[in-house]
């Protein structure tokens, strides 16, 4: 039967309902009240408190005006930890980036045992950041850390580097960590992209004499940007975000050059319960981050 | 230590609180257990610093408590460091605790913020002055603020030194070649040059196998190490009139500079070290001095080590050969430290308070400090005497004697209002300075972060409390 001699058999009865355009809204709305109410809402609480004065000792809902907001501008330990957020951020994102390109690519071609390595290579990213910062920690352990040790061999000296103590050694180990645990969700995600690049592209321009590098980036590296942004942008927010791995390894230390923002929120908000303060914080964080996030979308076109 | 050693402790221990009972059966812990029955059924919600100290708790307080009054104790718990948080949040959220674990630093703080109560009124109607009284000198001022008592001082936190008695007092060897080439005779440190001298004294002749020293140096703790020193050099932590933070005078550099230079004779990664890898160091015998919370000085002599939940506790290689001491400067520091409080929204006050009184009544909390366990520490003058802890183990004497000694000369963290805000500037310009930065340039930081502490807090509101902070005996000395 088909639809036409259904409906003239009266079998499906279009209602007025299904009709009205605005029934799909009706359908959505639940779900997207539920994610403003989620998603939104502390936003614009972190907003609303941030003109307030909620502190340890005073729980003042009045208005306050921009107090907070230059507070915060003369807080050096805040722009510090700005600064030092960035830091790890700009090292790390294409450090992982290009770590995870290199691997995607040796892992394009035939491998035997190619699902056994790609399970072994996704490890890191699977474990909690809290456990990835402790093991590193103990990896790097002056005394009895493996890397010690096998610089003591290597090298026939005896090395004695406190490397979550001494300020020249604190970010390369936080970054090591941080690199190991995250550039293989790169990895997964372009080689799930250069898998999928059409091969009738990259043997064409193979024919017309194109080698190894331009093709890359003539064809495969465009072919895959979109999906590669996302992930440059996904890594990109988490690193902003970072904390787990930088409590755990050095707890901001020595003094507070490796503390991050998230790390500085945290302590005004619930070690010293600077609500409004840190309501303030956050807010310039989301508004700093929308903006970023905003501008780069438009830029490479993804939004529409 | 041997099952027997401390099957006889604990035998002594319980003759003792049964005798001690029947023979004064107006003990305040048993009008504290008397008064309590009327509360039989309830449950009372007792909140506690994570670990041992839970442990000390649930297996010493709450079993006995329980089949004494029929009142339920139950337990929550946090790590140190987030003690003071999860109080506040449960003040201001639920409310859900009756009797609350206080660092006296943060007393005020609380007060203010009408977190616990004061007691002094329970104190009259249950006769719990003469216990009170008991309580060493430096401590018993943890639980008063502004004329009251909010709380009862019930874990006797104080740095105490450990050193290699067989190395430093019994070596004849040792003992000539120190006199030969420092001029004067060798023996447990009294003073901060002398503990240099001691300590490289040792790591020049027996590193790496033993080095001079280790402290607990990570993040967080030292604070504690750098305040006792800094006071022992005549350091003031403000100018009373003005309120402006003076940790960057002469006395803060100074005793900065020679803090982190410390490190010469110290393990390497020591700066790293937090308590458990600093004392077991000691236990391991990797190292001659030692100064460190209370609790290290028994698991030294494997007092009370040998439970399940002590597991993690490296036994100790040197038990027998260790003295004990006031650390140098001869004022430590009273470092974090409990009170045990009553919280003010609880719906069983007066039931959280007897529990509070029974539990820190002199019989009670005698057997409590003497468990390895617990890490609950001596804090009464009758704990320092007591016959069977005395006996614990050979030189047990010493070690009470050391703790009475630090008890009635130890000076107290910073207390003032929003304390854990200014006790992070301390700690961050000290880890700072041991990261490399010049220590006046730290605690030029510090202090600059201090003032606008002070000022957000008010500096009148704030000089209110640090002139009572400062007039007690235990803030200078």
């Amino acid at each position: 039967m088909t639809i036409a001699e259904a409906q003239a058999a009266g079998g499906f009865r279009t209602s007025a309902l299904l009709q009205d355009n605005r029934f799909k809204y009706w359908l959505i709305a639940p779900a997207v009240f539920v994610m403003l109410l989620v998603g939104l809402f502390p936003i614009i609480y972190s907003l609303v408190v941030s003109f307030q004065y909620v502190t340890m000792m005073d729980q003042d809902y009045s208005w306050y005006g921009f107090g907070w907001y230059e507070w915060m501008f003369e807080d050096d330990r805040f722009w510090e930890s700005l600064w030092h957020t960035a830091l790890i951020t700009v090292i790390a994102l294409p450090c992982e980036l290009f770590l995870g390109l290199l691997l995607a690519r040796l892992f394009l071609g035939p491998l035997r045992g190619k699902p056994i390595f790609i399970a072994i290579i996704l490890l890191p990213s699977v474990i909690c950041p809290i456990v990835v910062g402790a093991v590193w920690r103990l990896m790097f352990d002056t005394r009895y850390g493996p890397i010690t040790h096998f610089l003591n061999w290597v090298s026939g000296a005896d090395i004695q580097i406190t490397w979550v103590v001494d300020p020249n050694w604190v970010y390369p180990v936080i970054l090591v960590a941080e690199i190991w645990q995250w550039f293989p969700f790169m990895f997964l995600i372009l080689l799930a992209g250069l898998s999928n690049v059409d091969t009738d592209l990259t043997d064409a321009a193979a024919i017309d004499g194109a080698g190894f590098w331009t093709t890359f980036w003539r064809v495969s590296l465009p072919a895959i940007w979109p999906v590669m942004f996302i992930a440059i942008l996904i890594r990109g927010l988490d690193l902003v975000r970072i904390f787990d791995i930088v409590f755990v390894v050095t707890k901001g230390g020595p003094g507070t050059m490796t503390e991050t923002t998230p790390i500085y929120m945290y302590i005004t908000g619930f070690h010293q319960f600077e609500t409004s303060y840190t309501g303030a914080m956050v807010f310039l964080i989301i508004v700093l981050l929308s903006i970023i996030v905003v501008a780069a979308l438009r830029r490479v076109e993804i939004s529409r | 230590m041997s099952m027997f050693r401390i099957a006889a402790a604990a035998t002594a221990v319980s003759l003792a609180l049964g005798f001690g009972q029947m023979a004064n059966a107006e003990s305040a812990g048993d009008r504290a257990v008397a008064a309590a029955q009327k509360y039989s059924g309830t449950t009372l919600s007792l909140h506690s610093e994570a670990g041992l100290q839970a442990l000390g708790w649930e297996l010493w307080n709450a079993q006995q408590w329980k089949e004494l009054t029929g009142i339920t104790v139950d337990q929550t718990s946090a790590p140190v460091n987030e003690m003071f948080v999860t109080t506040v949040q449960d003040f201001r959220g639920p409310a859900n605790f009756d009797v609350l674990d206080v660092a006296p630093a943060y007393l005020p703080d609380l007060v203010e913020m009408g977190a616990v109560v004061p007691v002094n009124d329970w104190m009259d109607q249950f006769g719990y002055w003469d216990d009170y009284n008991d309580i060493a000198g430096a401590y018993k001022g943890w639980g008063e603020y502004k004329g009251k008592v909010y709380g009862f001082p019930d874990d006797g936190d104080v740095h105490v030194m450990m050193y290699r008695k067989d190395l430093i007092d019994e070596d004849a060897a040792n003992q000539s070649e120190f006199k030969e080439k420092y001029g004067y005779k060798l023996a447990a440190p009294t003073t901060w040059k002398e503990w240099d001298d001691v300590a490289q004294f040792i790591t020049d002749k027996y590193g790496p196998d033993i080095y001079g020293a280790a402290q607990p140096r990570a993040k967080g703790l030292t604070l504690y190490f750098w305040m006792d020193m800094f006071r022992d050099y005549g350091g003031r932590f403000f100018d009373v009139e003005t309120m402006n933070c003076t940790w960057n005078s002469e006395a803060g550099v100074s005793s900065l500079s020679d803090f982190v230079e410390q490190r010469r004779y110290m393990p390497p990664g020591a700066d790293a070290w937090g308590f458990t890898e600093a004392a077991a160091s000691m236990l391991n015998g990797h190292v001659a001095l030692h100064y460190t919370w209370p609790g290290v000085g028994r698991w030294i002599q494997n007092v009370g080590t040998d439970i399940e939940a002590m597991n993690w506790v490296p036994p100790s290689h040197v038990e027998g050969k260790i003295g004990y001491a006031v650390p140098p400067g001869g004022t430590p520091e009273l470092a974090v430290g409990w009170i045990i409080s009553v919280a003010s929204k609880s719906d069983n006050q007066e039931a959280a308070y007897l529990f509070a009184q029974w539990s820190n009544s002199i019989e009670v909390s005698t057997g409590k400090t003497s468990l390895g366990y617990s890490i609950r520490d001596p804090f009464r003058v009758s704990h320092y005497a007591d016959p069977g802890f005395r006996n614990l183990w050979s030189n047990a004497g010493q070690y009470l004697d050391a703790l009475k000694t630090a008890g009635e000369n130890g000076v107290q963290d910073l207390t003032v209002i929003q304390a854990q805000k200014y006790h992070d500037l301390i700690d961050n310009a000290v880890q700072a300075a041991i990261g490399g930065e010049d220590a006046q340039s730290a605690l030029d930081t510090a202090c600059k972060s201090a003032d606008r502490v002070t000022k957000q807090i008010g500096v009148d509101r704030q000089r209110d409390v640090y002139k009572q902070f400062a007039a007690q005996e235990n803030a200078y000395r």
